[in-house]
């Protein structure tokens, strides 16, 4: 049932977003995170916002995918809303019941801040939707690996991550399995006082953890069979090299949005 | 009173981009006290028909009656539902979770509402039943146990439930000729004692022709087949070509037939083999 | 000279891990030749995965020798070259796939052994297609059956270019459709790649094609031979609580009614052929 779901979702394909430069594209994000905190014109946030609309299209992502991503944080988006239509002051008046008023600028600044939200999950998300996890883990190795010196593991971090991402949905299988398992012996895993389905999860939690640390002896069994030795000496079947036109994307993207900030300013 | 589905369909993830049908108009009926072997291939809806026995899963269309009661009832209780039908899943070791054998094999029966000395009984009785010896495990932790043990305490934990209908999804999985032997025979030992209705799950008709008494062929989450052992083999072709095989010995004397030979071909044993095939050297058979 | 060799091996589990102090192996002396297609049957406790574990160096023995193409598993110099040429496949499909997609999971080996990057992708390719699983390179493991699962983690294992390929009761999990897939696999790889197989089980039915059947208990092989010579002994296998093919009983009792029918009848297609010639 859980099989549909994958976290951090991939949407796989060829286009030009999709063959851009995993660490490039983590820079692309973190610039477009600060323009996006930084912006407070309305062009800066339709820049934003067609830069956007451009990505998915580009990347050929079907936006009812982005929709449906939007699902869990449609209270954070209309708590943000109401909370700035109710709250925020200024502007002309729109309407008015005693000492309770909306004003526009409070219905502004509620739209204008939920649209932020909006853009920053949806933009978020076609990192992960256009960056296979591998990729992923394998651009954060490559960012840390000047910090090893340091101490910071990056090769043993970016290995945690791989492993996790992979055990993710078969961890959620197996949880299922358990699930129905003690609620075939009489379980109930609904109803009761919350401290009663904190008790509860003991049966499912304990064979869980077990069970996971059997899968991890196992593993590291396996992986000791095919020769890992950790970080050193290991080649990649895909490198990651950054080429001209990762850099001319990632400088055009920040030369276009500062212009734009000082333009509005 | 018999377990019944009657066009029985399951859909999971209904209405999404990832809708399965599992189960596509299944109607069945299973009598108290039958020995019932399913069969099928991964896939073939045979876990998913199971879950609807005992309320893990609501039909999507279509009902199922246990007892006279039908399952997706408004208020049925489903504790007493999971009471009388105890299902033991695939791999039933890797739900054990308490510090002891006695508590593991008493989380069913506590969730009854039993304690004290009705609960003490219960476990060990449960654990009799499974060739255990009480006094040496009650005080273990399940995971210092063979995993031969730890299935059959996973096993007791159900049976400690005292149910009415007891299925097993694949009870011999992964264990080797000594112990699937053993757990076989315990099967049908507890079977006889506690006058049971058991359903087996298994893709080897080989483990359950010996053992039951009905066998129920599943294919694409419908019923391809259905009848006794031998009747079910006799379909031997058409098992074949959904890619299940009967047991050798049936196989032998179909193999032998398709090649000319006059012989019974619904044969479960040695001993029949032996018979059928000395009749026809008698008969005249080419001078083997 | 034979690729693997173990002579006097013995190996008792540490009372602290899983095992608790049992005595494993007890005077293991085998050999295993270039191309042959082996296989050791025995019972859990029978010592057959410890065995399998000794041959590329997971486990050293307590006392004796394991030598690999004549170098010594013990020996750390040969660590990882020992381990590169005799590969193994576990039990458990899920528990040896570490990435997300398949062909990232099969350049786990080359890429631990240091293969060059252009050539990485090229022998994930070749790996695969042995397999018969190409087409599923950019899936996801979770998604595959058990069967699948395996077939990759056997890809996964080729891509190393290995000489020897032991397997530790890889069909325990499967469906019969799976077993199938998976044994036709290796069969094939031995037959027309020449790759050395050692392949550790409990079912019977399938040693029948083996170059070599070993059959283990207690720690020690007590029965070795062509898979003729090994099933036609029932009453031992019977005694070791082992599964003895249904037809070569058959054939043996058969033979006690006269029929002129060998005793060491293993297939079904055998005795069809015996009985109609």
């Amino acid at each position: 049932m859980f099989k549909g779901l994958t976290i951090g979702q991939f949407f796989p394909g060829e286009s030009f977003i999709h063959r851009l430069e995993p660490r490039i594209k983590i820079g692309l994000i973190a610039a477009y995170i600060t323009f996006l905190f930084l912006v407070n014109t309305h062009w800066g946030y339709l820049a934003l916002t067609l830069v956007t609309m451009t990505v998915v299209a580009v990347a050929k992502i079907p936006p009812k995918m982005l929709i449906r991503g939007l699902k869990p944080l449609y209270f954070i988006i209309g708590f943000t809303l109401v909370l700035h239509i109710f709250f925020t002051k200024g502007g002309v008046v729109i309407f008015q019941l005693g000492r309770f008023s909306i004003e526009s600028y409070g219905l502004i600044t509620g739209l204008t801040m939920a649209w932020r939200l909006i853009l920053l999950v949806t933009t978020t998300s076609l990192l992960t939707l256009t960056t296979s996890p591998i990729a992923l883990t394998d651009a954060i190795e490559g960012i840390l690996s000047p910090l090893r010196p340091i101490g910071v593991p990056a090769h043993e971090l970016a290995m945690m991550m791989t492993i996790a991402l992979r055990f993710i949905p078969t961890l959620l299988e197996e949880a299922e399995k358990i699930m129905k398992a003690q609620m075939a012996r009489g379980a109930d895993f609904e109803s009761g006082s919350l401290f009663k389905r904190a008790k509860a999860m003991i049966p499912l939690l304990v064979p869980l953890f077990v069970g996971a640390f059997r899968r991890a002896d196992e593993l590291a069994l396996a992986m000791e069979a095919r020769c890992y030795q950790g970080g050193k000496g290991r080649t990649r079947m895909k490198v990651q090299k950054v080429k001209a036109k990762d850099w001319l994307t990632l400088t055009g993207f920040v030369t276009g949005m500062v212009v734009t900030l000082w333009l509005g300013i | 009173m018999p377990i019944i589905a009657h066009n029985l369909q399951h859909t999971y993830s209904p209405g999404t981009p990832f809708a399965i049908d599992a189960l596509r108009n299944v109607s069945l009926e299973i009598k108290d006290g039958e020995i019932v072997g399913l069969i099928g291939h991964t896939g073939s809806g045979k876990s998913t028909l199971i879950q609807h026995f005992n309320g893990l899963l609501k039909p999507t269309r279509g009902w199922v009656e246990v007892q006279g009661i039908n399952t997706a009832q408004k208020g049925v209780s489903l504790k007493d539902l999971r009471q009388k039908v105890g299902l033991v899943f695939q791999y039933p070791e890797h739900q054990l979770f308490e510090e002891n054998v006695f508590l593991d094999v008493a989380f069913g029966p506590k969730n009854l509402g039993l304690s004290g000395d009705s609960l003490e009984s219960r476990v060990k009785k449960a654990l009799l039943s499974v060739d255990l010896d009480y006094e040496q495990i009650k005080d273990r932790s399940p995971f210092e146990l063979s995993g031969g043990q730890m299935r059959r305490v996973a096993i007791a934990g159900v049976l400690a439930m005292e149910p009415e209908v007891l299925i097993l999804d694949e009870p011999t999985a992964g264990l080797d000729p000594r112990s699937r032997n053993e757990l076989l025979r315990h099967l049908r030992q507890i079977q006889r004692e506690r006058n049971l209705t058991l359903i087996i799950v298994s893709h080897s008709m080989d483990e359950v022709a010996s053992l039951v008494q009905r066998i129920i062929v599943m294919e694409h989450g419908t019923v391809f087949a259905e009848g006794t052992p031998r009747e079910v083999f006799a379909r031997a072709e058409e098992l074949r070509a959904i890619g299940l095989d009967v047991p050798p010995l049936t196989r032998l004397m179909l193999d032998l037939k398709a090649k000319g030979l006059v012989v019974a071909t619904d044969v479960l044993t040695i001993e029949e083999a032996k018979f059928a095939l000395t009749l026809w050297k008698k008969g005249g058979g080419i001078d083997v | 000279m034979a690729l693997i060799t173990v002579t006097d091996a013995n190996y008792r589990y540490p009372s602290s891990q899983e095992g608790q102090g049992i005595q494993a192996l007890r005077d293991i002396n085998l050999e295993i030749q270039k191309g042959e297609f082996v296989v050791v049957i025995g019972h859990n406790g029978s010592g057959k995965s410890t065995l399998a574990k000794m041959l590329n160096g997971l486990l050293l023995p307590d006392t004796g020798l394991v030598l690999v193409d004549g170098k010594s598993t013990a020996d750390a110099e040969h660590y990882w070259t020992i381990r590169q040429q005799v590969g193994m496949v576990f039990q458990n499909p899920d528990n040896q796939l570490i990435a997300t997609i398949v062909e990232e999971d099969v350049a786990f080996g080359p890429e631990n052994l240091g293969v060059p990057s252009a050539q990485i992708l090229h022998r994930v390719q070749e790996a695969l297609n042995a397999v018969d699983m190409l087409k599923y390179r950019r899936h996801a493991p979770h998604l595959l059956s058990g069967g699948q699962k395996q077939r990759v983690a056997i890809a996964g294992i080729l891509a190393m270019r290995p000489r020897c390929l032991v397997l530790d009761e890889p069909t325990a999990m499967l469906d019969p459709r799976g077993r199938r897939e998976v044994l036709s696999t290796v069969r094939k790889l031995n037959k027309q790649e020449g790759m050395t197989v050692v392949w550790i089980t409990h079912h019977m039915d399938e040693a029948a094609h083996a170059d070599r059947v070993i059959v283990m208990e207690d720690g020690r092989t007590v029965l070795e031979g062509t898979p003729k010579q090994v099933f036609s002994q029932i009453r031992l296998l019977e005694d070791l609580d082992l599964d003895v093919p249904v037809v070569t009983r058959l054939g043996q009792v058969l033979a006690e009614e006269g029929f002129n029918l060998p005793p060491d009848i293993l297939t079904v297609e055998e005795m069809v052929k015996l009985l109609c010639p």
